[in-house]
């Protein structure tokens, strides 16, 4: 950033975004393209992947958000939460698949969960805008229900999914390389995968799309300011106006700014987006910003997951190639009443440098797990992801007793699988383990098991009573300020949420350009 | 937890025993031992990293020992701290992981250990690796 946190307060911003992530830098570029001034506040700092995020599983504990939370409940929630100018694309693993039309319709087709109030056909141009921006390769998959081009061929399968297609396609699965943000070709200016299998440590070489690197990249060409190391924890409400006039954040200093603004975009995902709502609750809304629905911070869904390990008699050597999604089995998505659960699954290759290959494999030690980390270069994995239901107990909220380095409360989890989770995450493990004994695993072992993602603490929805934005993340209660990220989900769908949560931002950023435009913001 | 003293000379104790319990020595190595484990997250304990988390975790460790098996942590044998840490795995979950999880990191950043586990180590300022796609028996 050149201009200094005064100068940037005293200049007219018509939008200031908060979180610097997928959503939060593409609604940024989409405003910016729009003619609209907007700055970006990141709570992390700046980083060069090619000199900062090198080459080392260290680098991934810089860019992961490591602030204290308090999980209650019985089940984890472990949501990948990146921090540094590009938040969580900066850690994320790239696999990029869209939502079906179910998927939106759950309540209607399976009674289950709840409808959305958009579906398929109000996100494929955004869907298709994020692929070709962003950078997407790979295939739609042999189960959608609207078959899709991306605009990169797909990886080849490395040698550890050309392992796992083998017992897949012996149980009569139909694997396939899934859309990925990982350059398979030299795209948008930044060059081709070299399958070093770095992709969680920031990715070395740019082959991986970031926000940093892409929408970041853009808007601050068009005159985007991003500030890092900037931490907002007060969204600035005027009750005579109705309206929120800007945000109060502290620098890396720890010296307070405040920065006027005529429209505030929340996207700091699914647990610290509602933890700011709580944060700036003040006489006209006591339980929370925007919360007079009491619906902020309730409804977290994750991803229940298993991780599935298969150790072959020749080596495997995993660890070449990109960490995640070489390849995919989705045939398991539609649901399945044999299953006797609703909803469904799919199961993703996942291998993975040393450090991350232990944390995943679960809580078993001493010899087992030394005979297991000797496994390494001949084991492959599958990870088991299912849909995760939603229900109004699991939440965040502020915890009454943590607070962080800056004497705010933290945020409290409070998370447990609903029994169809876990009935279907189990299906999901048994699936993966099948098929490994089909690819020809001397041993398969279960790892761990945790909920991936977090997704759905400020619902989307018309109903102003039981949900906290409307269709285009504009909460219910303030006209100016929006949420552009997951959780504005209804339900989780049982695939990765980022392109789905990042199509959504692309439709809010329409809207938002368009009524400021006309001068309804 | 600072200085080198008698109390810390029997945490880095405690902290070994646990350690090699994590990953112990055998043929192949001497497991946590190998990377110096204890000693090293002694350090990071003594500057402040999880150190209430550690602090309270090791003094159920000691307090489990002795109600457990009658005797000090430091005088168990190795079949008696597997099952020391099986109850803490259940009883201090959130010690337990930290603990595996940190003796796991350092001895996986070992150029030595990656070696012998078969992984070559970082390989994008050589390129990568070309054949990933190839049969790698």
């Amino acid at each position: 950033m050149n201009r200094s946190h005064q100068e940037t307060a005293n200049s007219s911003t018509d939008v200031v975004v908060v979180g610097s992530g997928a959503c939060g830098a593409l609604v940024a570029r989409e405003l910016a393209s729009h003619g609209l001034s907007v700055v970006v506040l990141e709570a992390g700092k700046r980083f060069d992947p090619a000199r900062d995020l090198s080459n080392s599983e260290a680098n991934a504990a810089r860019i992961m958000w490591t602030e204290p939370r308090v999980f209650a409940g019985p089940d984890g929630v472990a949501p990948k939460t990146g921090v540094g100018v590009g938040g969580g694309t900066l850690s994320f693993l790239g696999v990029m698949p869209r939502f079906q039309r179910a998927d939106f319709r759950t309540y209607s087709t399976e009674g289950v969960g709840a409808d959305w109030p958009i579906g398929y056909d109000d996100l494929r141009t955004h869907y298709a805008r994020v692929e070709r921006d962003f950078g997407v390769a790979g295939e739609c998959g042999p189960c959608c229900d609207e078959p899709y081009e991306l605009p990169m061929s797909p990886h080849r399968m490395n040698w550890h999914a050309q392992l796992l297609a083998r017992g897949a396609r012996e149980l009569g699965a139909r694997p396939f390389v899934p859309p990925i943000a990982i350059n398979s070709q030299p795209y948008d200016g930044r060059p081709a995968c070299i399958y070093c299998g770095w992709c969680a440590s920031g990715c070395p070489t740019g082959a991986k799309a970031t926000s940093l690197q892409t929408y970041l990249a853009r808007a601050e060409r068009q005159g985007t300011v991003v500030i890092s190391e900037a931490f907002v924890h007060r969204v600035i409400y005027d009750a005579a106006r109705g309206r929120v006039t800007g945000v109060a954040y502290t620098d890396a200093q720890g010296r307070e700014h405040e920065l006027p603004a005529r429209l505030v975009i929340l996207a700091a995902h699914a647990i610290e987006t509602p933890r700011l709502l709580f944060l700036s609750q003040n006489n006209t809304f006591p339980q929370g910003l925007a919360n007079s629905s009491g619906k902020v911070g309730q409804g977290l869904m994750s991803h229940p997951t298993w991780q599935v390990f298969g150790t072959f008699r020749q080596p495997v050597n995993a660890f070449k190639g990109m960490q995640m999604g070489h390849v995919m089995v989705h045939d398991d998505l539609a649901p399945d009443p044999r299953r006797g659960c609703a909803r469904g699954f799919i199961l993703l290759s996942y291998m993975m440098t040393p450090i991350t290959y232990a944390n995943l494999s679960g809580s078993f030690y001493g010899t087992e797990l030394k005979d297991f980390l000797y496994d390494y270069a001949h084991t492959a994995a599958w990870w088991a992801h299912a849909e995760g239901l939603p229900c109004d107990d699991n939440s965040v909220t502020l915890d009454p007793f943590v607070k962080d380095a800056r004497g705010l409360p933290v945020a409290r989890v409070q998370y447990e699988w609903t029994p169809n989770d876990r009935a279907l995450v189990a299906a999901a493990r048994d699936r993966a383990v099948a098929m490994l004994h089909a690819s020809g695993a001397q041993r398969v072992r279960i790892g761990l098991n945790y909920a991936a993602h977090a997704m759905g603490t400020c619902r989307m929805g018309a109903d102003p009573g039981t949900s906290v934005v409307n269709s285009f993340g504009q909460t219910h209660d303030i006209r100016n300020l929006f949420v552009c990220d997951t959780s504005v989900f209804v339900t989780s769908a049982g695939v990765n949420p980022t392109l789905t949560a990042m199509a959504i931002a692309s439709r809010s950023a329409d809207h938002i350009a368009a009524a400021m435009n006309r001068g309804e913001l | 937890m600072s200085k080198p003293n008698a109390e810390s000379s029997e945490l880095c104790t405690i902290l070994a025993i646990l350690a090699d319990g994590i990953i112990p020595a055998d043929e192949r190595d001497s497991g946590a031992a190998s990377v110096d484990a204890a000693g090293r997250l002694l350090e990071r304990i003594a500057g402040g990293v999880n150190q209430s988390l550690y602090k309270a975790g090791l003094a159920v460790a000691v307090a489990s020992a002795q109600s457990q098996f009658k005797k000090p942590l430091t005088a168990l044998d190795p079949a008696e701290v597997h099952d020391l840490l099986a109850v803490l795995r259940d009883n201090r979950p959130d010690f337990f992981r930290q603990l595996r999880m940190d003796v796991c990191s350092l001895y996986l950043s070992d150029p030595g250990v990656w070696s012998r586990i078969g992984f070559p180590g970082p390989s994008t300022a050589q390129g990568g690796y070309p054949d990933f796609d190839q049969p790698q028996d």
